[in-house]
């Protein structure tokens, strides 16, 4: 597999390859529908996630759109590789915290209480199908990186795939990811991947 | 509370409570369908509305099967508040 292209999102910049897309001084969740603007997204659920899925569906969206017009079928070829540190931290801490405040659990602040969920709003934005893996880890350690791709690849013969880094902790975000496919592209070893998703 | 009143609070609420962001007040006629073709909820808004009334209100909806009737629209959640008085 080769790389077909790679996003990045954090510290205010939303880079493309090696374009700057946008660049803002706001805060996170101005930079966050910054980008959906950006990317005249139309999808108003965008608005009812939680802020790791949020930033987990901005930084794969221009990625899941190249594999759509290069061809890739979506629905039953393309696969999902999340990783992440804090997982579902900030969103549990809310959870907690709005128990604590009023008595009342919030529904809508629950179910995204997962460290996959943000994978399951990519899958529902694009109707993907195909398999998908989700780690916690301290960091993208690039053999295991290439481990879970070869599962993806190998066992559940995913044409493309979409791997993923995002992790938020307090105001802090950072997401990385690359789109995986047959197309012409850097080979997908551990070197190139080591400098595209390593934070 | 007047019903008129009560019933622009309600729309504020649900639009601050379910993040309904690309939608306005004067987007949500009275008597417009909460779920389906009107604002297109789904089953956590539901619940989210359900909390909503509580919180608000101080009223426990204990029976799911009430919530079809009582979340229609803008108006009969309005009525239920106020016959609940």
């Amino acid at each position: 597999m080769n790389v077909i292209a790679h996003s990045l999102l954090i510290d205010g910049s939303f880079r493309l390859d090696d374009r700057e897309l946008l660049r803002s001084s706001g805060t996170m969740e101005d930079m966050f529908r910054a980008c959906y603007k950006a990317m005249a997204m139309d999808y108003p659920k965008f608005h009812k996630m939680d802020a790791p899925s949020k930033l987990a569906v901005l930084v794969t969206e221009p990625l899941l759109q190249r594999a759509r017009q290069e061809g890739a079928d979506l629905e039953n070829r393309t696969g999902l590789l999340g990783i992440s540190h804090c997982g579902s931290t900030v969103t549990d801490q809310e959870h907690w915290d709005i128990r604590r405040g009023t008595g009342l659990a919030s529904p809508a602040v629950f179910v995204y209480t997962l460290p996959n969920i943000g994978l399951g709003e990519i899958t529902i934005r694009h109707r993907i199908f195909g398999s998908s893996l989700c780690l916690l880890d301290h960091e993208p350690k690039t053999e295991l990186v290439l481990r879970s791709i070869r599962v993806l690849h190998e066992r559940d013969r995913m044409e493309w795939i979409v791997c993923l880094w995002s992790d938020i902790f307090a105001d802090r975000y950072d997401a990385r990811a690359v789109l995986l496919g047959p197309g012409p592209g850097a080979p997908a070893d551990a070197n190139t991947l080591r400098t595209l998703i390593s934070t | 509370m007047d019903p008129q009143a009560l019933k622009q609070q309600l729309k504020e609420q649900i639009i601050t409570q379910l993040n309904l962001e690309e939608v306005k007040v004067e987007d949500i006629a009275d008597d417009k369908p909460l779920f389906g073709e009107g604002l297109g909820l789904d089953s956590i808004d539901a619940l989210e509305l359900i909390v909503l009334l509580e919180r608000h209100y101080g009223i426990k909806v204990t029976d799911p099967k009430q919530g079809q009737t009582i979340f229609r629209s803008v108006n009969t959640m309005a009525e239920f508040i106020q016959s609940q008085k």
